[in-house]
């Protein structure tokens, strides 16, 4: 026990010494009478008198109590409570189980869960979790031994990643939060991979027992460790597939890797992995029908761990996407050049299709991967209300703003205000160029930040907040805009495509930024064709907006529960294989899972590094480095003053009801 | 009616000490009856030879024509004695309310001496506590009524009461027989008090102790456990009301009585005047005491 402020008492032993000398005063002074002679006087203390000054006494014991209490309250005392993980007694038995992808191997997972089942002492209090890449809990804090086993019993695999650090976190938050000591018994096949860069992440709770159970051995191992496939691709015939096999503790061998679609295999190659290394094959050509496509890389030998032998990867196979170009000037060089950089590109997956604004009122635009105004002027506000409603749905606009646009106080369908149309003069200032040019903005990667590029007209626009401005001019107007409307987006482009108001369609810039803009305002190249598990896939880019999506997992169940389906943002990717992913709009898309291959190495950790992390729990001397980095906890000190305020209230009512009572009777 | 004005509580309220006197005095006579026993007059007691040194006044002459011979004529009220009244003053005697004991005393002596007076006695008075702190000596002259009276009143309270000092002392003031009495409340031990009073009574005198103590000396009550100052020593001593109830009384009466016992048969009138008690009896007392010396 210890005192904040140890003055206090000090103070109160003082105060408290008043009623001992008022009591005691009163005593001898009380009650003198007169009288002619004491001759034949006696003292006489009979047992009334007793009583009486027992009463005082009481009296007395009560004020001094009640000041020394209040004193002791203000003195704010504290109990140092040792920390909960210093508590010899009411050990929590912790029964951990790796069940990480590499658990598939051989039969280490039963194994594991026998040592498990060994490991459970009779009568003890116990919890049972699993290690993956996070800790699961898998059972109560419990003794009933068959609740236990039927925990460890129900332990499967999972494609997760195992993290060591992961598990000390989750062991250190158990400690505090426990308030008794743990004898952890963690049974793994210590994969090197799982250990954290730094051993400090391993540390535990001082007075933490940790036991560990290493039921892994290293074994040579050949897995597909990457698949490099075009995400949408229209000609399967020049589709390809470029596959990653890799040795880990392995010695140089040959292997046959088949390709397959949708399960059917379309062809095999036999391919020299070195010692320890790796080796590409390149698959030319799949095979399948329109949609989405379940491709597959496949190891066919057998090896330690068959589960990492195939590497899944998604591919949609679509007819070229249309894009839609409204344009009033029709054969106008914008057109052209837009066109023509579009649809120059090898990779190109999109086909422009040109129409006036008043055509463009019947169309579907759903049907479009994006929509290009052309220098929109008053023509376009008939078809503006079915564009806002097409971006709001998820599509895209690329508006390039020319002089007719600057005629407009407002930007068509983003709403954002004009400031008119500029030009360059012709004397000190022939020219605008770009200036705060964003590289990593999707449409200007490989655009060399449009250096050399000369603007000699362009829309002054006001970029309200929530907008980006991917690039402005040297005038500080923004040259690229791009706002978020609902699902969709809108971007614009500040000047027009053609060779008039810029020479951006001469520049090799040109191509690139068009190409890339379609790309990404077309969602081509947003999403990789593989995802590892663990990984989150975004649900909706609009969180504000609510849409139903719909998850269907690997094994076909719902991945999603209704409320999810209606709110959730991301999903966590859990197992390996395809998640068909349908969201608002008709818009579907099919995920490939895969495994952490670093799980595929199934080198294990030494024993040495094992026993040290054992030691980290039993106390700063025994850990060694581990001291120097993890703080011992201090005892915290808990107060309890409250309760003597309380015991102090108690006691004045005590003193109170007492004294009156003694009043009365002397009245 | 009469005999509310001896009533000690009334008394305290008339102012002069004189006039108590009277009034005591004046009340206790009417209330007499013509006693055969009791009251004055000039009435002719007897003849006795002329003794050289007799005052002539008091010679018959017409008896002396007569026969030639002379004669004193005698009257039972020229019968006098001598009267001393001791007063205690120690600081014990200020103990009581309406009235204190040593104004109780203080009308008591002062009606004695009235009374005396009114006999033709002479009258003394002496004033003492553990030392004598005044001495009138008895006389039938005029004024001594008043001489007594003022000392009386104007007597202040000494400190303690040793009777053995001051009656050595009396015994040089007194010479002549006659009455004393000493008023006193007698805090000490009754063989020493009569020790020290008995040689007057080898001395021809009668000798009459008022013991005048307060009722709460008597009979004290007490509610609570009190320490008990005494007012000569200032000594305290915690009692309880149980023992001042029982074991007290039982001390203070057995001191009673005897002083009683040992004062008669030292031949010693003993009379316990409470201050609650009409003065009456007392100058009863002294009466009788008188025709006993007579």
């Amino acid at each position: 026990m210890g005192l904040l402020s140890p003055w206090w008492l000090l103070a109160g032993a003082l105060g408290a010494a008043l009623p001992l000398w008022l009591h005691l005063l009163q005593q001898h002074k009380q009650d003198p009478v007169e009288f002619a002679s004491n001759m034949f006087v006696e003292r006489r203390t009979e047992s009334t008198t007793y009583q009486r000054k027992l009463k005082y006494k009481i009296l007395m014991a009560l004020r001094i109590l009640l000041l020394l209490l209040i004193a002791l309250a203000f003195a704010q005392p504290f109990l140092r409570k040792p920390p909960a993980i210093l508590n010899v007694g009411n050990t929590l038995n912790l029964i951990v189980v790796d069940n990480s992808f590499s658990m598939r191997e051989g039969n280490r997972l039963e194994t594991a869960k026998r040592e498990a089942n060994s490991a459970l002492a009779m009568g003890a209090t116990a919890q049972i979790w699993s290690m993956g890449s996070h800790v699961s809990y898998l059972s109560q804090v419990s003794k009933d031994r068959s609740e236990l086993t039927g925990a460890i019993n129900g332990i499967g695999p999972t494609d997760e990643k195992s993290s060591f650090a992961e598990l000390a976190r989750a062991l250190r938050d158990s400690s505090r939060s426990n308030a008794r000591p743990l004898k952890i018994t963690f049974i793994t096949d210590a994969q090197r991979t799982a250990m954290p860069p730094s051993f400090s992440d391993l540390s535990l709770e001082t007075g933490s027992e940790l036991k560990i159970i290493d039921v892994g051995r290293k074994l040579p191992n050949y897995t597909v460790e990457t698949v490099n496939a075009s995400r949408t691709i229209s000609d399967l015939t020049k589709a390809k597939v470029n596959a990653t096999v890799t040795a880990f503790n392995a010695p140089a061998a040959r292997k046959t890797v088949a390709l397959k679609v949708n399960g059917k295999k379309l062809v095999s190659k036999t391919v020299e992995i070195p010692e320890n290394g790796r080796a590409t094959v390149e698959f030319t050509g799949l095979d399948g029908p329109y949609g989405w496509l379940r491709g597959e890389v496949e190891i066919e030998d057998e090896d330690a761990l068959k589960e990492d032998n195939h590497f899944f990867f998604a591919v949609e196979r679509a007819d070229p996407r249309k894009v839609l170009l409204i344009d009033e000037q029709r054969g106008s060089k914008a057109a052209l050049y837009f066109k023509a950089a579009l649809e120059s590109s090898a990779q190109s997956f999109f086909t422009v299709e040109e129409m006036s604004a008043a055509a463009a009122a019947s169309a579907k635009l759903a049907n479009y991967a994006f929509v290009v105004l052309n220098d929109p002027g008053a023509n376009v506000k008939g078809i503006e209300g079915m564009l806002k409603q097409y971006v709001e749905a998820g599509g895209a606009v690329w508006i390039a703003a020319g002089p007719q646009t600057g005629a407009l106080s407002t930007i068509p369908v983003a709403g954002l205000k004009s400031d008119g149309s500029k030009m360059a003069t012709r004397g000190a200032q022939r020219f605008f160029a770009p200036a705060n040019v964003d590289p990593t903005f999707p449409s200007l990667r490989r655009t060399g930040r449009l250096e050399g590029v000369r603007f000699f007209q362009y829309v002054a626009i006001e970029a309200p907040q929530g907008t980006v401005i991917a690039a402005k001019l040297d005038t500080g107007s923004p040259l690229l805009i791009e706002k978020k409307m609902g699902e969709g987006k809108v971007l614009i482009f500040a000047s027009t495509f053609d060779n008039v108001s810029n020479d951006l369609p001469v520049k090799p810039g040109f191509v690139p930024f068009v190409e890339q803009t379609a790309s990404y305002l077309g969602r081509v190249e947003e999403r990789s064709s593989s995802y590892l598990v663990d990984s989150y896939l975004d649900l909706r880019s609009d969180r504000k907006r609510s849409s139903s999506v719909e998850v269907i997992g690997p094994r076909g169940d719902r991945a999603l529960s209704l409320k999810e389906a209606a709110s959730a943002n991301t999903l966590r990717l859990i197992e390996a294989g395809f998640y068909d992913v349908r969201r608002e709009n008709d818009r579907q898309e099919l995920v490939a899972v895969n495994v952490d291959r670093r799980e595929s190495d199934l080198d294990i950790v030494s024993r040495e590094n094992l026993q040290l992390w054992e030691q980290s729990g039993k106390g700063v001397a025994a850990a060694g480095q581990t001291a120097s980095v993890v703080d011992t906890p201090a005892p915290e000190p808990q107060g309890f003053w409250w309760w003597v305020a309380l015991l102090a209230f108690v006691t004045l009512l005590a003193e109170s009801l007492l004294s009156a009572r003694y009043l009365q009777v002397r009245a | 009616m009469q005999q509310n004005f001896l009533d000690p509580q009334i008394l305290a309220s008339i102012s002069g000490l004189d006039l108590v006197a009277k009034t005591v005095v004046q009340g206790f006579v009417n209330g007499l009856h013509r006693s055969p026993d009791f009251g004055f007059s000039q009435e002719f007691a007897e003849y006795r030879m002329y003794s050289p040194g007799d005052d002539l006044r008091h010679v018959d002459w017409n008896v002396y024509a007569r026969t030639g011979k002379a004669y004193l004529k005698r009257y039972k009220g020229e019968t006098n004695t001598k009267v001393t009244v001791l007063l205690d003053l120690s600081k014990s005697m200020s103990y009581g309310a309406k009235p204190s004991k040593i104004d109780y005393c203080r009308y008591l002596v002062s009606s004695l001496v009235y009374l005396a007076v009114q006999q033709r006695d002479a009258a003394g008075l002496i004033l003492f506590d553990d030392e004598v702190r005044q001495f009138i000596p008895p006389s039938s002259r005029v004024g001594q009524l008043h001489r007594i009276l003022h000392a009386v009143e104007n007597a202040e309270l000494g400190r303690h009461t040793d009777f053995s000092k001051p009656f050595e002392k009396f015994m040089e003031f007194i010479r002549q027989r006659g009455l004393v009495i000493v008023v006193s409340d007698f805090y000490a031990d009754p063989e020493t008090i009569i020790q020290a009073i008995s040689p007057l009574r080898w001395k021809k005198n009668e000798v009459v102790l008022f013991h005048v103590l307060d009722r709460q000396e008597l009979e004290p009550t007490l509610n609570a456990p009190s320490t008990m100052i005494d007012l000569e020593s200032g000594e305290g001593i915690e009692v309880t009301p149980e023992y001042m109830r029982t074991e007290y009384r039982t001390r203070i009466n057995s001191h009673i009585e005897t002083l009683r016992s040992k004062a008669l048969s030292a031949g010693m009138d003993y009379f316990l005047m409470p201050t609650d008690k009409p003065l009456d009896a007392g100058l009863r007392e002294y009466l009788a005491a008188r025709k006993g010396r007579m």
